[in-house]
């Protein structure tokens, strides 16, 4: 293990002290980075108010392609929301320590991700105003939902998604809610002693509050299969060649996992360094998550390779068209982007070194980010833009407003995550510090 | 201070809930009156139908026009009428958009000091007419269109009481040339009447039979009539493989302006092979002669010929107007010789029942007429459903227009209308009375079925009143125009309104040589020093040009190239690989008479040598001051405020056929050079190649007619696939194919048999629909049905260009290569195919679109919140999203020919054929009204009615015996995509493919 004794905290008040310390008032250039997000969040709100008003031709949606830039980032968000839960439940499961300095953190990626991911099916519908259709409750109009949908799978599958991680960030957040509530004195104290719901440490309450951490684990972790799972049959379930396939469901969850642990490197290397983290989120954090790409990429890799393979195998002139177009027609470009970021750029990965060389592993993290969203992307828009009938045939170029919207997005899920950063630990103290106590029992000298 | 008590605070409140309903009340309150005193004739919901004629092409079809609450929503043919026979075309059903168009004049208009065109009374702009017409007697000329009956009577007998004579009647397309032919070889100055029915064997020489050559409408009716049973064969001889080239079986690509080599060449062999005297002698233009400077083999020559002389009823039509050269009555002269050489004359080409030309002036007379105007021999000009200043750029008529004072009657502006001193708007046809006589025997009576919307008046009251106000009235009826048109039929006027006229077609004779005619034979002069040919065809949707200020007439796709509202130069995708073009690149067209830039457009169903230009864009701006508060980012709805395309007339010369006056279209050549510009095409279809595909397939005439009379049972399409072989072709050139390395095909794949009949719950029906292909010529009739039917809309060239055009139907359009390297050009409507399985059904989460209990796939715009996955997973792609509120653009008064009975949708929503689902319903209340089930062919759709051809057939699964039924069960049938599963309930019938059997 990479993890030397000597850069932890000597006390077990020092974790409070490092990690709280974010709850120090804020820097300007904090002050700034929150308002550039809200302000791309503010141009976004335009963006949308403009699309309501006049309709999606303000988009660059049109016939044949009718889904592009908001189902793309649609089901980027909701794979970036994966990591999260990856490693706060399935590696809670699996009692993987090394996961506690960075669960708080992925977490808090997870919630707002799927929020933002929630926004977008709304954003994209041509109705925005009548958005409850989708939902089934009883109705004097006596309609009903179509349970037959995908869509309406999806609608479940994301609900119940963001509520279990909000749950699970929730209670993962009360012990240490408790401990802030002790130590600020502002109006904070009050927003902190409402989330630490009356806890004391008992004994009791910790057993409780351990329990109810594992029960939620158990629950979300299947589904981190059954979200992406239940998003890639938006596609797979469709008649379009190159969405038609029975490797979807395997290939979108490895890649949400793949987007979704890129992601929580692009965040918390920044983090780590503002906050001089370093005792706390390690390089043994960077070895892992690394292995963690690593693995995913070559399930994607391997992913893409069947699906041109089966194109191949098929004999159906419709997939095999299709997949031509993909590597070689309109879109060829975002096709290279999506192999070349998503399978020749971890490459590297695989050797050690390369693994806790942070600024590299940083830089190419966001190629990862950058080729996800383009997997998607290149999926959506050549399935539709080369299917069947050929006189159909089109190709979508995105509009401003889809762009300006995209970036909304970014700038949403950062402002939500920098709000976070000073409100809230963005390292599970309860969990170092009972790492801590587990070191010293195990015969520790401090 | 004193406390606030109860009913204070009750007053209070009360003005306040007061106040704030008040504000509220921001729009105009509109009241809904019933009928007190209900018209006898007038059912609110029930539409009566009055019959008419359309007046959008000199023909003149019979129609029946559907009222609803006091105003025309639709047009259909008059099943009376033999030239419309119940069909009409894409012009015919979109004729009510002349009516209801918000750019109308208004009032009458007289052009003030200040040089514009002002708004005036009828009492002022009637003592100015009349005012100079006395100022000008005997200087009068009156320059209209093709009109026949009363009007035409009252015209002349106005011209004569004034003391002038000076009438021209101009048509741009006025066959001029089969006219002064026709007069040399048989000594006849009627056109003949055309028998396609008749015909065993059609061969055209670029005449546009389907589009706009004479009467399309009727044409086509009589040519699939000919051909239902696989018989018939057809050739097309022309530079172009135009939308009527598709329809036909076999495409002859000569040298341009040499076809009349080709035509005397087979006159020539035809007349030695059935031993007929020409009077003239052809030996010079033997099949080897020909063939080299003709590029066409003289065995190719020789089997047409061969063909020909064996037919029992062949037709060969003359030269349309895009092969129209300097040599146009020779070359018409030659293909009559060649009729009466192959025995038609009297058999499919009959003098005595043709349409009434004989009157038609020519270009050389509007040249004369001009003349005349700057000569001072006129000096009051009154035009009438003309439109020289456009139509004939070579004469400069708006310079002579400016010497002489200028009297139009047009209900819209257009070029020369622009330029005249006063405006006295007329009536549109559906506002006015009238009658017309375009074939001997055929008398079409024109009623009003709705009161003028603006202040217009009928042009020949004002004649009459004009007259009697001068005291010129001599051999002018007493009354009203309308009473001239009623005491004109006299007594039998009631029975008349009631069938539209009376139909008496004569049958027509033959005709013998004109004694001693000698005639001699040139090819077609092409001046200007370009490389190529310049070939300006006439326009499916504009007609001469007169139809272009519509917006649905700009959006119905070009039959070939399926563009929509521009000019494009169509070239052979090699001749654009020589000049290094890519497809909408925009290049310089230069003639001698002048140069236009427009983009490129590339297609291989067009000769290497020739750059085709379509007739009848580039008008001054419809409605420059229409209001742009429908004003959406970056769209300019309907662009009706730009010059649209450019006019192609203006760059032809002016040259004119010496014999018959007529202009010369194809006369010029052209040179192509880039500007640099490149610009983004409207395309409403984007691959023409079919890819293997199986969209459209077809029978081998060979394997059809074997098995004819064998039982049509166990129609396996997947076996069927000898018969499928036309998409074995999609080998072509640019395919896709080509490029990649595909195996498999796609006709191949596993299918399911099954019996649409089995996917409605209903007892008694499951609708659908069946398109025979052999039928189809793509003449986009059904898209205009369509869209007029059921409320689509036009949406203007940015949001095509964007792919988001809104029909319901499209027409696509497959170049397959036979195996001996002969094109084969498919039709194939393409529309919900209302699937028993429908692919998009299942994936809405909100039912907005289900299958209903009759088998219809329903969709349910005001449920729909807008996913589109539906749109995706239709893998026939006919969804279409309503991406802006295009409710929200429709002007008044083009909001009343809106159908009642189609919802109009809003943005955000899905929409697509419904198979006139609003027909389907009427018909089932009649039948329950009945107490009975609708009866086969009693409900229709607005596709199915118009199609000259009748390719489409609408009708009931469950009926075993319907017209459906049969249809499914002929062993031509198959779906498209069939291994798909989706168990479509519109069949396709296999087009016969009669050329094939040459290869050997």
């Amino acid at each position: 293990m990479a993890a030397t004794p000597e850069q932890l905290p000597e006390t077990a008040d020092q974790y409070n002290e490092d990690i709280l310390s974010v709850l120090r008032p804020p820097t300007p250039l904090y002050v700034i980075a929150v308002l550039a997000c809200a302000g791309l969040v503010g141009a976004a709100f335009a963006a949308l108010l403009v699309q309501t008003y006049w309709g999606l031709g303000t988009t660059g949606l049109m016939h044949p392609v009718m889904w592009g830039v908001y189902i793309t980032t649609f089901v980027f968000w909701v794979g970036i929301a994966h990591a999260g839960t990856l490693i706060s439940a399935i590696l809670f499961l699996f009692r993987a320590t090394w996961r506690n300095a960075i669960n708080r953190g992925a977490e808090a990626m997870t919630v707002f991700a799927v929020i933002t991911a929630g926004l977008f099916p709304l954003i994209h519908i041509g109705r925005l105003w009548k958005f409850y259709f989708m939902l089934p409750y009883p109705n004097q109009r006596g309609l009903w939902t179509n349970f037959k949908s995908p869509l309406e799978w999806d609608v479940f599958a994301v609900n119940t998604y963001m509520t279990i991680s909000i749950l699970f960030f929730i209670v993962g957040l009360i012990p240490d809610m408790a401990a802030a509530r002790d130590r600020v004195t502002d109006w904070r104290r009050h927003l902190y002693a409402a989330l630490a719901l009356g806890w004391r440490g008992t004994a009791e309450q910790w057993r409780h509050h351990s329990r109810a951490v594992l029960h939620l684990s158990g629950l979300a972790t299947p589904l981190v299969l059954s979200v992406h799972s239940v998003v890639s049959w938006d596609f797979a379930m469709s008649v379009v060649p190159g969405w038609h396939t029975t490797i979807f469901a395997p290939y979108f969850v490895a890649g949400a996992i793949f987007s979704g642990m890129a992601m929580v490197i692009t965040v918390l290397v920044p983090v780590r360094k503002a906050f001089h983290l370093e005792p706390y989120i390690r390089d043994v954090h960077f070895d892992n998550m690394g292995k963690f790409i690593v693995l995913t990429s070559t399930i994607v890799g391997y992913a893409y390779g069947v699906e041109y393979f089966m194109a191949w195998y098929s004999a159906n002139p419709y997939e095999q068209m299709s997949f031509w177009h993909r590597a070689f027609g309109d879109y060829w470009w975002a096709t290279w982007i999506m192999i070349i970021c998503n399978v020749v750029v971890p490459l590297p990965l695989w050797i050690k070194k390369v693994r806790l060389h942070i600024p590299t592993v940083w830089v190419m993290t966001i190629f990862i980010n950058i080729g996800m969203w383009f997997e998607r992307y290149v999926i959506i828009t050549t399935g539709l833009a080369h299917d069947y009938d050929p006189a159909a045939w089109g190709y979508y170029t995105p509009s401003w407003v889809e762009m300006t919207i995209l970036l909304g997005s970014f700038g949403w899920f950062f402002m939500l995550f920098l709000i976070f950063l000073r409100m809230f630990p963005i390292i599970a103290i309860q969990e170092e510090k009972e790492l801590f106590y587990h070191r010293q029992v195990a015969g520790g000298t401090h | 201070m004193s406390e606030l008590d109860r009913r204070d605070f009750l007053k209070i409140v009360g003005l306040s809930a007061g106040a704030a309903a008040a504000t509220a009340c921001k729009e105009p309150v509109e009241k809904v009156i019933p009928y007190l005193n209900q018209p006898e004739e007038i059912v609110p919901g029930i539409p009566p139908y009055y019959a008419s004629a359309c007046r959008e092409c000199p023909m003149t079809c019979g129609t029946h026009v559907k009222t609803r609450e006091g105003r025309p929503i639709k047009v259909d043919g008059n099943p009376d009428d033999p030239i419309s026979g119940g069909a009409l075309c894409a012009r015919g059903q979109f004729s009510l958009l002349r009516t209801y168009e918000a750019s109308r004049f208004a009032g009458p208009m007289k052009r003030a000091a200040s040089g514009e065109l002002e708004a005036t009374s009828w009492e002022d702009a009637m003592q100015t007419l009349v005012a100079k017409l006395g100022e000008n007697a005997g200087k009068v000329a009156f320059l209209g269109g093709l009109d026949t009956g009363t009007f035409d009577e009252i015209v002349d007998a106005f011209l004569a009481a004034g003391g002038s004579s000076k009438r021209v009647r101009f048509e741009p397309f006025a066959y001029e040339a089969l006219r002064a032919a026709s007069r040399s070889v048989f000594g006849s100055d009627e056109l003949p009447g055309f028998d396609f029915g008749a015909s065993d064997l059609l061969v055209s020489f670029g005449a546009d039979w389907e589009e706009t050559w004479l009467s399309p409408v009727s044409q086509q009716r009589g040519y699939a009539d000919s051909r239902r049973t696989g018989q018939g064969y057809s050739v097309y001889i022309g530079p172009r493989l135009s939308a009527t080239a598709s329809a036909m079986d076999e495409w002859v690509a000569p040298v341009p302006g040499t076809e009349i080599l080709v035509a005397l060449a087979l006159a020539s062999e035809v007349a030695r092979s059935r031993g007929v005297d020409l009077g003239n002698s052809l030996s010079a233009f033997s099949a080897t002669n020909v063939a080299s400077k003709t590029g066409v083999d003289a065995s190719a020559i020789g089997k047409l010929a061969g063909r020909i002389a064996s037919a029992k009823a062949p037709l060969i039509l003359p030269p349309g107007n895009e092969l129209q050269g300097t040599n146009a009555t020779q070359f018409a002269a030659a293909v009559l010789l060649l009729n009466y050489a192959a025995g038609a004359v009297g058999k499919t080409v009959r003098y005595g029942s043709g349409y009434r030309l004989a009157k038609l002036g020519s270009f050389s007379d509007v040249k004369t007429l001009a003349g005349q105007m700057r000569g001072g021999d006129v000096g009051l000009l009154m035009v009438h459903g003309a439109n020289p200043v456009y139509a004939a750029p070579q004469v400069e008529f708006g310079d002579a227009m400016s010497s002489v004072y200028t009297v139009s009657f047009s209900s819209a502006n257009d070029e020369t209308t622009a330029l005249a001193d006063l405006v006295l708007p007329d009536h549109t046809p559906f506002e006015a009375w009238g009658d017309a006589e375009p074939v001997a025997g055929v008398k079409l009576v024109q009623q009003p079925t709705i009161r003028p919307l603006f202040d217009t008046r009928a042009t020949g009251d004002v004649l009459l009143d004009a007259a009697r106000e001068l005291g010129k009235a001599e051999g002018l009826p007493s009354g009203s125009f309308e009473a001239a048109v009623r005491g004109k039929w006299g007594a039998g006027i009631d029975a008349a309104l009631q069938k539209g006229g009376s139909f008496e077609p004569v049958a027509g004779s033959g005709a013998a040589l004109a004694a001693g005619a000698k005639l001699d034979f040139e090819t077609a002069k092409l001046s200007g020093d370009g490389e190529y040919t310049l070939l300006v065809y006439p326009s499916l949707g504009f007609y001469d040009g007169r139809s272009a200020r519509f917006a649905a007439l700009q959006e119905l796709p070009n039959p070939v190239t399926k563009l929509v509202w521009g000019s494009f130069a169509e070239m052979h995708p090699e001749t654009g690989e020589k000049l290094g073009l890519e497809l909408g690149d925009v290049v310089k067209l230069t003639t001698a008479a002048g140069s236009v830039e427009v983009p490129v457009f590339f297609h291989e169903t067009i000769r290497k040598d020739v750059v085709a230009l379509e007739a009848g864009q580039g008008h001054m701006p419809v409605d420059p001051a229409a209001p742009d508060i429908y004003f959406a980012p970056s769209v300019d709805p309907l662009q009706r405020r730009t010059q649209i395309g450019v006019n192609a007339f203006e760059l032809l010369s002016g040259a004119v056929d010496a014999k018959s006056g007529g202009l010369a279209w194809l006369s010029a050549k052209v040179s192509v050079e880039a500007t640099g510009e490149h610009r983004l095409m409207p395309r409403t279809q984007a691959s023409f190649d079919q890819e293997g595909r199986g969209l459209a397939q077809s029978v081998p005439v060979a394997a059809f007619l074997a098995t004819e009379h064998h039982d049509g049972h166990g129609h396996g399409h997947g076996a069927a696939h000898g018969g499928g072989h036309g998409a074995d072709h999609g080998d072509g050139h640019g395919s896709v194919r080509d490029s990649m390395p595909v195996y498999g095909d796609a006709l191949h794949l596993e299918v399911k048999e099954f019996d649409p009949a089995d996917d409605a719950r209903d007892e008694n029906y499951r609708w659908g629909m069946s398109i025979d292909l052999d039928a189809c010529g793509g003449c986009n009739a059904c898209i205009a049905a369509c869209a007029q039917e059921n409320n689509s809309r036009a949406i203007g060239e940015t949001l095509v260009r964007q792919g988001r055009e809104m029909h319901w139907l499209r027409m696509e359009r497959y170049v397959d290569h036979r195996e001996n390297g002969q094109l084969q050009v498919h039709n194939v409507p393409m529309m919900c195919q209302h699937c028993g399985a429908a692919p998009c059904e299942p994936v809405c989460p909100v039912y907005a679109t289900y299958h209903n209990k009759e088998g219809l796939n329903v969709m349910v715009p005001n449920r729909c919140i807008g996913t589109r996955y539906c749109g995706n997973n239709c893998p026939y792609k006919v969804r279409r999203f309503n991406y802006f509120p295009y409710d929200f653009w429709i002007r008044e008064p083009e909001n009343l020919a809106l159908n009642p009975d189609v919802m109009v949708r809003s943005k955000g929503v899905m929409e697509k054929c419904t198979l006139c689902v609003q027909r389907i319903n009427a018909g089932k209340d009649q039948a329950v009204l009945e107490k009975r089930t609708v009866r086969d062919g009693e409900v229709t759709t607005a596709c199915a009615q118009t199609c000259p051809s009748q390719a489409i057939t609408f009708g009931n699964y469950k009926e075993r015996d319907s017209r459906l039924s049969e249809h499914r069960a002929d062993k031509r049938s198959y779906v498209v995509f069939h291994h798909l599963n989706t168990r479509p309930g519109v069949t396709y019938l296999k087009s016969v493919d009669r050329a094939e059997s040459e290869k050997a």
